[in-house]
């Protein structure tokens, strides 16, 4: 090898870098930036995931055609291997990069559950197929852009305003000449449009934060052992045409084994292409240059996966028997009736088979009503959207939830299809309504309610108010036909704590065994 | 904004750090808002308000279009709204105020409405005077300017005046 050019090692590092970049990129702009329109392919990471195209095909049993890019990567990986474990993905290199920074646990037994992934990988197919939802739970993009999107994120915008908060405040005018144009640029570039709250922040950062504390055990802990995208590469990789070749006659000084961060070479100095990431720092840092990769025709003998048929099959078996645990359940006789699901959700189950709980809609969500579920929606349904009312609303002209996600489990809606989609209905508690409950005056429901012809209108009536004053006020009351479930009224109703409107899913489109007494089917 | 291309114009997402509690001296229905910064410092202000239909004000004017520069808790502004808008306008004083009558929204608003709730009336009605501005820019919607109650509210603090009569008004 040149010592001072770019080694294939340093290229792979470079790649990785300009990966990360670029998932940064799209991940801050995964937002609203004015208009109504995405106009980068922001949820490109999530399609071009076998793993999670497998999985929503299985769900939806039929190919979602959203997920076409990650037949690229699967024919990549035919030819090269698993190459995009250690050149493209960034959750693998936010661990190679912050591996240097993780103190190391003693070495133990590095092998026991290299086949755990396997087993879930199955596990995870076979329910998917069957229904239970668990996908989102393990793959790594999941629980990277959710642990970004609904915490990391948001906290690194609370953290920059306190700063130019206090400086703005507390500083004389020549520091602000300096801090202001610099928050101006920020505000202009990495930080988030408003500043968003978030249900679950601190489990989304622990999920995340978990992948890092096992870097402590080994090296790509995550990758080796659990990561279901790597166990559908590794699957791949068993056929690949592009192998590492190791040495067998070389000096035995074992330098390629303890470097491999994937433990990929075994004692004999064989590569497994099942586990090798091409990473190249075995071939770049071998003194004798024993070790090279290429097209080898000869020696194409396939290695084992080293499962357990027991195990495997047991696996196969606890993802066939589960699904019907779910249908057990009181939830799958009657819903949550406040969990009120985005526009454009398809029907429940449909709807948490594909969704892979990214957050993505979450982020991009311009009222920040999109709040992931905790468990109201079952174990299997933690993280998925749903609109949470009070703390924020669906805003009528926009559609973007449905134009980031990556799996269709939110359909693309056109603007007047969006306003023709009923997602809930709102009902008024009038023992709480001001003009109801103590004669006073209150119109900031029907003020703020954006249909066309407003869905909540007023009748009005004379009442005793709580002086024992006969008063005329305006009463508000809704009609069913025109509500689409946006729910900004129940965000703008002026009282503290619990709403005097509140938003139900009752009329979903989606739903027609949710539909309100008068409401005609959709025919 | 793009097509005009000048660099001295800019125009801003409100700046959460820039309301600032500020207490109405004159006010008869709230003595204290929170209000943003360069709206108050600001050498000129020109209020541009686009006329349309309000539930409980009726139509949103100059005084209403001002509780744009409000932070805080908008909502308690709802009730006794006219004399609030009015002390509002002790305090937040245009030196020209425009509203846009190009198209008006009739009925439906402010949020809400249809193509059919609007319109067309080409007009641009201007004045210093914030309440004649928006006494006359009432008749537009074949309304009395004394049906507006933060109209009245703030002729009766002396904010300005209200009396068709009284007013010079020139059409261009």
């Amino acid at each position: 090898m040149k010592k001072n050019g770019m080694t294939l090692r340093h290229w792979r590092r470079l790649s990785q870098a300009l990966c990360f970049i670029l998932f940064i990129f799209l991940f801050i702009k995964t937002d609203y930036s004015g208009s109504n329109e995405i106009p980068y392919a922001v949820n490109i990471l999530f399609r071009i995931d076998p793993f999670l195209a497998a999985s929503a095909s299985l769900a939806a049993k039929a190919l979602v055609s959203l997920m076409w890019p990650s037949l690229i990567f699967i024919g990549l990986t035919f030819i090269f291997g698993r190459f995009f474990c250690g050149w493209i993905c960034p959750m693998g290199a936010l661990l190679d990069g912050a591996h240097r920074f993780i103190p190391q646990a003693r070495p133990g037994n590095a092998n026991r559950f290299r086949t755990f992934k396997f087993y879930l990988l199955g596990f995870l197919l076979i329910g998917a197929f069957l229904g239970l939802p668990l996908t989102g739970y393990f793959d790594p993009f999941s629980i990277l852009v959710r642990g970004l999107a609904l915490s990391v994120y948001p906290a690194l915008n609370v953290l920059t305003v306190s700063f130019f908060t206090f400086t703005y405040q507390q500083m004389p005018d020549w520091v602000n000449m300096l801090t202001e144009p610099v928050y101006s640029f920020l505000k202009a570039t990495i930080l988030p449009f408003q500043q968003n709250h978030y249900h679950l922040g601190f489990v989304s950062l622990f999920l995340l934060a978990t992948i890092f504390i096992l870097e402590r055990l080994e090296r790509r802990f995550f990758c080796r052992n659990a990561c279901p995208v790597g166990a559908f590469y590794a699957i791949t990789s068993r056929f690949s045409l592009m192998r590492g070749k190791g040495g067998s006659s070389c000096g035995r000084c074992r330098n390629c084994i303890s470097v491999c961060r994937m433990d990929a070479i075994d004692e004999n100095r064989r590569i497994s292409p099942l586990e090798c990431t091409l990473c190249m720092d075995c071939l770049d840092l071998c003194p004798g240059s024993k070790i090279s990769f290429g097209f080898q025709k000869k020696d194409l003998t396939r290695p084992g996966f080293g499962l357990s048929r027991r195990t495997f099959i047991g696996s196969l078996a606890i993802g066939t028997a589960l699904p019907f645990v779910l249908d057990t359940r009181v939830m799958a006789q009657r819903a949550d009736p406040f969990l009120v699901r985005p526009p454009g959700a398809l029907p429940e189950k449909e709807f948490l088979g594909r969704c892979v709980r990214c957050g993505e809609c979450m982020k991009v969500c311009i009222g920040n009503g999109l709040q992931p579920t905790f468990l109201s929606a079952g174990l299997e349904g933690i993280f998925s959207p749903r609109l949470n009312a009070r703390s924020g609303y669906c805003e009528y002209n926009c559609t973007l939830c449905g134009q980031v996600c990556p799996t269709g489990a939110l359909a693309k809606l056109s603007l007047d299809r969006k306003h023709a989609t009923k997602i809930g209905n709102i009902f008024f508690d009038k023992n709480r309504c001001l003009p109801f409950a103590k004669g006073i005056p209150c119109i900031v429901c029907e003020e703020h309610c954006p249909t066309p012809a407003k869905a909540i209108q007023f009748r009005e009536a004379m009442v005793l108010n709580n002086q024992g004053e006969n008063v005329l006020v305006k009463q508000p009351y809704v009609i069913d036909e025109r509500c689409i479930g946006c729910g900004i009224c129940e965000t703008r109703c002026p009282l503290p704590g619990k709403s005097a409107v509140r938003l139900t899913s009752a009329g979903e489109s989606r739903n027609p065994g949710n539909a309100l007494p008068n409401q005609a089917l959709p025919g | 904004m793009k097509s005009i291309k000048d660099k001295r114009l800019a125009y801003y997402h409100p700046d959460d750090r820039k309301f600032i509690p500020v207490n109405i001296e004159r006010g008869k229905a709230v003595n204290r808002l929170e209000i943003y910064r360069d709206a108050l410092e600001a050498d000129t202000y020109i209020n541009v308000p686009v006329a349309k239909h309000h539930s409980l004000s009726r139509l949103t004017l100059g005084l209403k279009n001002s509780m744009g520069v409000l932070g805080g808790n908008r909502g308690s502004m709802h009730h006794n709204l006219g004399q609030k808008l009015a002390d509002l306008a002790t305090v937040i004083r245009p030196k020209l105020t425009l509203i846009d009558a190009t198209r008006i929204l009739l009925r439906n608003g402010p949020q809400g409405g249809s193509l059919d709730d609007v319109k067309i009336l080409d007009t641009l009605v201007a004045s210093a005077d914030p309440v004649a501005c928006d006494a006359f820019a009432t008749t537009l919607f074949d309304l009395a300017p004394d049906e507006i109650a933060s109209t009245v509210a703030a002729y009766k603090m002396g904010l300005g005046e209200m009396d068709l009569e009284r007013m010079q008004i020139i059409q261009a």
